[in-house]
């Protein structure tokens, strides 16, 4: 198999995760250059992808995000994408209200708690994957899922009890 | 993991299916015209005829970040017209994820009234640089008469250096030890008491440490005369200001002999011109012999 051809196959087999993964953390229009840019690294680094590509490229893609981080942009998208009350992050339509207290919560933790939650919820990584993607040991990523667990369900009791979280009408705008 | 947190999670999962891969054609041909046309402005064109349409800006973005990524397959498949090119070298090395972002430069001068023409421009993956962070370094000793380019693969761990002082000969040394211009190794070597802190005072401005290297209980830098080095950070970032070096001078006294100033940081686009400016360019071809 040439270059070509393995980096086609590579790209068709994972680049729907790694959009989704992207469209979860980040705006539509930026998950598309995210992307892009995951699979031209894979592309240069083709000669390392390992047999595991899927968990690999989330690598590639959460250091891309990370990298976007810095201006603070993600963080905006994120924090658009976990809004109930924008369009543009608007739970599936038969979600029930309750779940929008879930974004809230999700939207209280800390990135790296986020993350390991997401990565388990969203993505439906195992720990040890989940951790190779974060490049730490399963058992470190066991501990901060644990941690993030606990710390999410006393996220969800505090927006039980701030007045207007558990409205869809009055849902603060900085979440994070 | 609680199966309700889960359960919960999925729930509001934005994006429950993996959406179709989008076609790769774009991908390819952007990655094929930038392989042939980079530089040229016919590349131009055709990079706006398969650029997505939907956002001009978000294009303009994504455009440098995928030339530079371009650029680097094109050097790591043996492009480059011949020149030795650093950051292919140094790239072959690290791990996925980086791309060259920034470009910081700084500028030299020597003490006691000697001033060396020596321009150094460093490229780094993170400003400032950070721990597992990649930085280039080009510098220009005199009229052009020799350029010494250092790659370090991890701040304060290994490094490369590649030193061009031979017409045709390209000497390459991989080297480990401690770098004190990099933000994370001078935040380590704190930690870890190898520095100490002279004093908090301001400079042009800003609120600076002097640090002072501390030497070891043990070994022959213990025993030495040698005034240890002062490192002058900003006391926010860390980013270095100045680096004092002591030397041996009028009257057996030992003074500041060089002071390595860090006058400007500006981040530049990875434009081929700028990203050019770490390629070996004095000796097209040239030889590299391996040193250490």
């Amino acid at each position: 198999m040439t270059d070509d051809e393995r980096f086609e196959a590579l790209y068709g087999a994972h680049a729907g995760a790694v959009l989704a993964y992207a469209r979860r953390r980040t705006s539509a229009a930026n998950a598309d250059d995210v992307m892009a840019e995951v699979f031209l690294i894979a592309w240069r680094r083709l000669a390392d992808v390992p047999r595991d590509e899927r968990i690999w490229l989330l690598g590639v893609a959460r250091r891309v995000l990370a990298n976007q981080r810095r201006g603070h942009t993600r963080q905006r998208a994120l924090r658009e994408r976990l809004e109930p009350q924008l369009p543009s992050s608007s739970p599936p339509a038969d979600s029930e209200p309750r779940d929008q207290r879930v974004l809230h919560a999700l939207a209280r933790l800390r990135e790296d708690d986020r993350e390991a939650l997401l990565l388990l919820g969203w993505e439906e990584l195992s720990h040890t994957e989940a951790a190779r993607v974060l490049g730490i040991r399963a058992r470190t990523f066991s501990v901060r899922a644990h941690r993030a667990r606990r710390r999410f369900a006393l996220a969800l009791a505090a927006v039980d009890c701030t007045p207007g979280e558990s409205s869809d009408a009055s849902l603060p705008v900085e979440v994070l | 993991m609680n199966a309700d947190t889960i359960d919960r999670l999925r729930r509001v999962n934005p994006v429950p299916q993996d959406p179709p891969a989008p076609p790769i054609g774009p991908l390819l041909a952007l990655r094929e015209r930038e392989l042939t046309d980079h530089g040229r402005a016919g590349g131009r064109s055709a990079r706006r005829a398969i650029a997505l349409p939907r956002n001009r800006g978000r294009v303009l973005v994504f455009v440098p970040i995928v030339l530079v990524c371009v650029l680097l397959v094109f050097a790591l498949r043996g492009g480059g017209g011949g020149q030795f090119d650093v950051a292919a070298a140094v790239y072959r090395a690290i791990s996925p994820g980086h791309g060259v972002r920034y470009v910081v430069t700084e500028q030299d001068s020597e003490a006691d009234g000697k001033r060396m023409v020596l321009r150094v421009q460093r490229w780094s993956t993170s400003y400032p640089p950070s721990e597992r962070s990649v930085s280039l370094e080009r510098r220009n000793y005199g009229p052009e008469r020799t350029v010494r380019i250092e790659g370090a693969i991890a701040p304060g761990s290994t490094w490369s250096s590649w030193w061009s002082g031979r017409p045709g000969v390209i000497e390459h040394t991989r080297a480990t030890g401690v770098r004190m211009n990099e933000v994370a190794v001078i935040r380590a070597a704190y930690r870890a008491g190898r520095l100490r802190v002279l004093d908090k005072t301001r400079q042009d401005g800003r609120a600076v440490y002097r640090l002072q290297e501390v030497p070891p209980r043990i070994g022959p830098a213990a025993r030495s005369r040698q005034i240890p080095n002062v490192l002058i950070v900003d006391a926010h970032t860390f980013v270095p200001v100045e680096d004092i070096n002591y030397g041996p001078g009028p009257h057996g006294r030992l003074v500041p002999t060089f002071i390595l100033h860090y006058r400007t940081f500006v981040e530049l686009p990875p434009t081929p011109a700028n990203l050019a400016l770490v390629k070996l360019a004095a000796h097209p071809g040239a030889r590299v012999v391996q040193r250490g």
